[in-house]
C-alpha cells in the first residue's frame, strides 16, 4: 500500500519522484551499461558471420560454435588453458599457504609488515616486465640453469624458456599474491586461542591444524584458488613471453582471432564458451564445498 | 605430594619485559587458589606458563610432582577454559566436549558419548550435544568450555578470567556455579582474575600478584585482615591507608606518627620505633559517631553519604587533610553532604604494614 501512496502524482506535478527515480536507477543503469549491455554484444557477436577481410554479415549463424567444436585446435586449447590454471592454482595454495599461515600467526609485527610488503610490492610491476624478468632467469645463461648445472642438476645450463614450466612458473609467481592475501585474512581470522585449546586438548600440532585450523579456513582455501583460477584462465602477456604455441592459452587464441584474423565473431564465441565454462566450475565448486564465496550459491548461514 | 609446583619462575619476554618474577607457589590436591591482580601483573602469564603456551626463562614449572619444563601443552595434564571460551565454532556442543577425548586423547568409541553426557549432566545442560555453539549464550558456552576442559579428565583445571565477559548477575551466580562444579569433581584449581571479589568469595587460598610478583599468599580473611603490603591492603578491599613512623611502642601498642593524624594500634609484630609503615583501616571498622569511645578518633566533614542497603558508606575529608572511608552503623545517625562527623577506630582494627 505504501508502495502504491509513492506513485501518486504529488503537489509539485510529481516531479521530486521522477527525480527520485532518476538516482535510484544510477547503480542499475552503471550495471546494465557497463557489464549487461557489452556481454550481451559479445554474445550477439558470437553468432555473426565473418566475412574474410574484416568484414560481418548480421545474420545470425551458429556456424563459429561448430567450428569450436569440430576443430581439435580450440578445444585442446580450452583443454590446455584449464590444465594450466589448475596447476598454477594449485602451486600457489601450496605455496602460499604455509606462508600465509606464518604471516598470521607471528607475534613479530616488522617480520609481517615486511614479508607483507614484499609480497605486495611485486603487484606493483607489470605483468610484462614481470615476465621478462622470469625470461632472463630461466635463459640458458639465466640463474637458474646456470645455478642447476653448477649443483650437478644438469650437465649443462639448459635453457628453460620458452617452455611449459617457465610459463606454470611465472604464472604461480604472478598469482600467488592474490592466494597469500586471501589466504592470511582468513587464517587471520581463526582466534589463536583456539589453537590453543586445541593443543591444551591434547592434540598435537599437525592434529590441531588439520582438526582446527583447516576446516576453519575452508572458505578462505576456496576463495582463493577460486581467484587465482579464475585469474590464470584469462593469462594473456605471459604464454607470448614464455611460450611457444604449444604453451599459447586460449586467451592468446582469441587475442590472434581478433587482431590477425581479424575474426571477431570467431573470437566472442570462443570467449563466449571459455566464459561458460568458467561459470560451471565455480557452481560446481561452490555448490561442492559448500561455501558462500563471490556470494554465489546458497547461503546456509540462514538457516 | 604438591599438584602444582612454581619454583623462582622468571618470565622475560623478547624485547626485555620482565612478566614475572622469582614467583614461587604450592598449590595442594585439590585445592582453588585464585591468583589475583591488576591487568599487566603477570598473572595470566603465570597461568600460560603452566599450560605450557610460554616457557620459563628460568625457574622451574611441576606439574603433579613431575618437572614439566619443555613439555608441550598437548602432552601436558591441564584443562583449561579460556577468557573467550574458545570453542571451536565449526563443531558441535558434543564434538567440542569431546574433542579432548577423541582428537587429543585415545578414548574408546563407546566411552565418549557417555562421558560428553556426563558432562552436560555436571553443567546442567543436558541434551545439549547437537547444538552449534554460535546458538549459545555467554552462560551457556562458559559452562560447555568447563565440560570440555573437564571431560578427558586433566590433573589440573586452569581458568584465565572466566567469568569477565559475562554480565554481573550471571558472573556472581556462576561464581558458586563454578565452585560448586570444582568441589564435585575435586580438582586441582587455579583461577586467574583481576576481580577482588571473585578471589574472596571463590577460592581456599589467594595469591596476591603484582608486578610480576606474588605480593602475599594466604587465605582470604587472612590477605583480608592481615595483609602483607601496602599494595595487598589497597587492592583487596577497601582501604583507607596512612603513611607514618613509629614513634612509640609500650604495652603491646604502637603509636604511629601519620602526616595529618596519629594512630594508635596494636603492635604487629617485629615492629621498632623508628619504622616507616602504613596505617590500614577498613571501612567497616572506620565507624561514624561511634557509640563508645574508640582509642583513635578524628573530625571532619562529609563529602559523600551513599546508601547501600544495609548501611551508609561515608567519605568524610578530614579537618587534618585526607580523605577517609567509613560507615554509618544501623543504629547511627543519619548524615548527608556538608555534616560535621566524628570518626573513630578501634586500636585492634588499625592494622599496621611495614613498608
Amino acid at each position: 500500500m505504501a508502495h502504491e501512496a509513492q506513485t501518486e502524482p504529488t503537489a509539485d506535478g510529481g516531479r521530486l519522484p521522477s527525480a527520485k527515480y532518476l538516482v535510484v536507477s544510477y547503480p542499475a543503469a552503471a550495471l546494465a551499461g557497463l557489464f549487461a549491455l557489452p556481454l550481451l554484444l559479445l554474445f550477439v557477436f558470437s553468432f555473426f558471420q565473418n566475412v574474410s577481410g574484416g568484414y560481418l554479415r548480421y545474420v545470425l549463424t551458429a556456424e563459429n560454435y561448430v567450428r569450436l567444436v569440430q576443430e581439435p585446435l580450440y578445444v585442446q586449447r580450452l583443454l590446455f588453458t584449464l590444465r594450466i590454471a589448475a596447476v598454477t592454482t594449485l602451486g600457489s595454495l601450496l605455496l602460499g599457504y604455509p606462508l600465509a599461515y606464518r604471516l598470521a600467526t607471528t607475534d613479530r609485527s616488522l617480520v609481517r609488515r615486511t614479508v607483507m610488503i614484499i609480497v605486495i610490492s611485486s603487484l606493483w610491476l607489470t605483468f610484462i616486465i614481470r615476465g621478462y624478468a622470469w625470461a632472463i632467469l630461466l635463459r640458458s645463461n639465466g640463474l637458474f640453469p646456470v645455478l642447476a648445472a653448477r649443483l650437478g642438476l644438469t650437465e649443462q645450463p639448459v635453457s628453460l624458456v620458452p617452455g611449459y614450466w617457465a610459463l606454470v612458473v611465472s604464472m604461480i609467481y604472478v598469482f600467488l599474491p592474490f592466494m597469500v592475501l586471501t589466504l592470511y585474512t582468513s587464517i587471520n581470522n581463526v582466534d589463536a586461542e583456539l589453537r590453543e585449546a586445541a593443543r591444551n586438548l591434547g592434540a598435537g600440532p599437525l592434529t590441531t591444524f588439520r582438526h582446527v585450523t583447516l576446516p576453519l579456513t575452508k572458505d578462505g582455501i576456496v576463495s582463493g584458488s577460486l581467484l587465482v583460477f579464475v585469474l590464470s584462465l584469462g593469462v594473456y602477456v605471459l604464454p607470448r613471453i614464455l611460450g611457444n604455441p604449444p604453451q599459447w592459452t586460449l586467451a592468446v587464441v582469441i587475442g590472434n582471432q581478433v587482431t590477425i584474423e581479424s575474426n571477431v565473431p570467431f573470437g566472442a564465441t570462443l570467449s563466449i564458451a571459455l566464459m561458460a565454462v568458467v561459470v560451471v566450475i565455480i557452481a560446481v565448486t561452490v555448490r561442492l564445498s559448500g561455501v558462500d564465496t563471490f556470494g554465489v550459491g546458497d547461503a546456509e548461514e540462514d538457516a | 605430594m604438591s599438584e602444582i609446583l612454581l619454583d623462582d619462575v622468571e618470565k622475560v619476554y623478547p624485547g626485555g619485559v620482565r612478566a614475572v618474577k622469582d614467583a614461587s607457589l604450592v598449590v595442594e590436591d585439590g585445592e582453588f587458589v585464585t591468583i589475583v591482580g591488576p591487568s599487566g601483573c603477570g598473572k595470566t602469564t603465570t597461568l600460560r606458563t603452566l599450560a605450557g603456551f610460554e616457557q620459563p626463562t628460568s625457574g622451574t614449572v611441576g606439574l603433579g610432582g613431575i618437572d614439566v619444563n619443555g613439555v608441550p601443552p598437548n602432552e601436558r595434564d591441564t584443562g583449561m577454559v579460556f577468557q573467550d571460551f574458545a570453542l571451536f565454532p565449526h563443531l558441535t556442543v558434543g564434538e567440542n566436549i569431546a574433542f579432548g577425548l577423541t582428537v587429543g586423547g585415545d578414548w574408546p568409541e563407546d566411552a565418549v558419548d557417555d562421558r560428553v553426557a556426563e558432562m552436560l549432566e555436571l553443567v546442567e545442560l543436558p541434551g545439549f550435544e547437537d547444538r552449534m555453539p554460535e546458538q549459545l549464550s555467554g552462560g551457556q558456552q562458559q559452562r560447555i568450555a568447563l565440560a570440555r576442559a573437564l571431560a578427558p579428565e586433566p590433573e589440573v583445571l586452569l581458568l584465565d578470567e572466566p567469568l569477565a565477559s559475562l554480565d554481573k548477575q550471571l558472573r556472581e551466580s556462576m561464581q558458586v556455579e563454578l565452585r560448586r562444579i570444582q568441589e564435585q569433581v575435586g580438582i586441582t584449581t587455579i583461577l586467574v582474575t583481576h576481580n577482588q571479589t571473585e578471589a574472596l568469595t571463590m577460592s581456599d587460598r589467594i595469591a596476591v600478584m603484582n608486578d610480576g610478583r606474588f605480593e602475599q599468599v594466604g587465605t582470604p580473611t587472612a590477605v583480608y585482615n592481615q595483609p602483607a603490603t601496602q599494595f595487598v591492603a589497597d587492592f583487596i578491599g577497601t582501604a583507607n591507608l596512612f603513611d607514618g613512623e613509629v614513634v612509640g611502642a609500650a604495652d603491646g601498642r604502637v603509636t604511629v606518627d601519620c602526616a595529618d593524624v596519629e594512630f594508635v594500634a596494636t603492635a604487629p609484630a617485629g615492629v621498632a620505633v623508628g619504622d616507616a609503615v602504613t596505617v590500614v583501616t577498613r571501612p567497616e571498622h572506620t565507624v561514624v559517631e561511634p557509640p563508645d569511645s574508640p582509642t583513635n578518633s578524628f573530625e571532619g566533614e562529609v563529602s559523600v553519604s551513599r546508601f547501600l542497603g544495609d548501611h551508609h558508606e561515608c567519605h568524610v575529608t578530614l579537618d587534618t587533610g585526607g580523605d577517609v572511608v567509613g560507615v554509618v552503623g544501623p543504629d547511627g545517625p543519619s548524615v548527608s553532604g556538608g555534616d560535621r562527623v566524628s570518626l573513630g577506630v578501634a586500636a585492634e582494627d588499625c592494622l599496621v604494614v611495614v613498608e
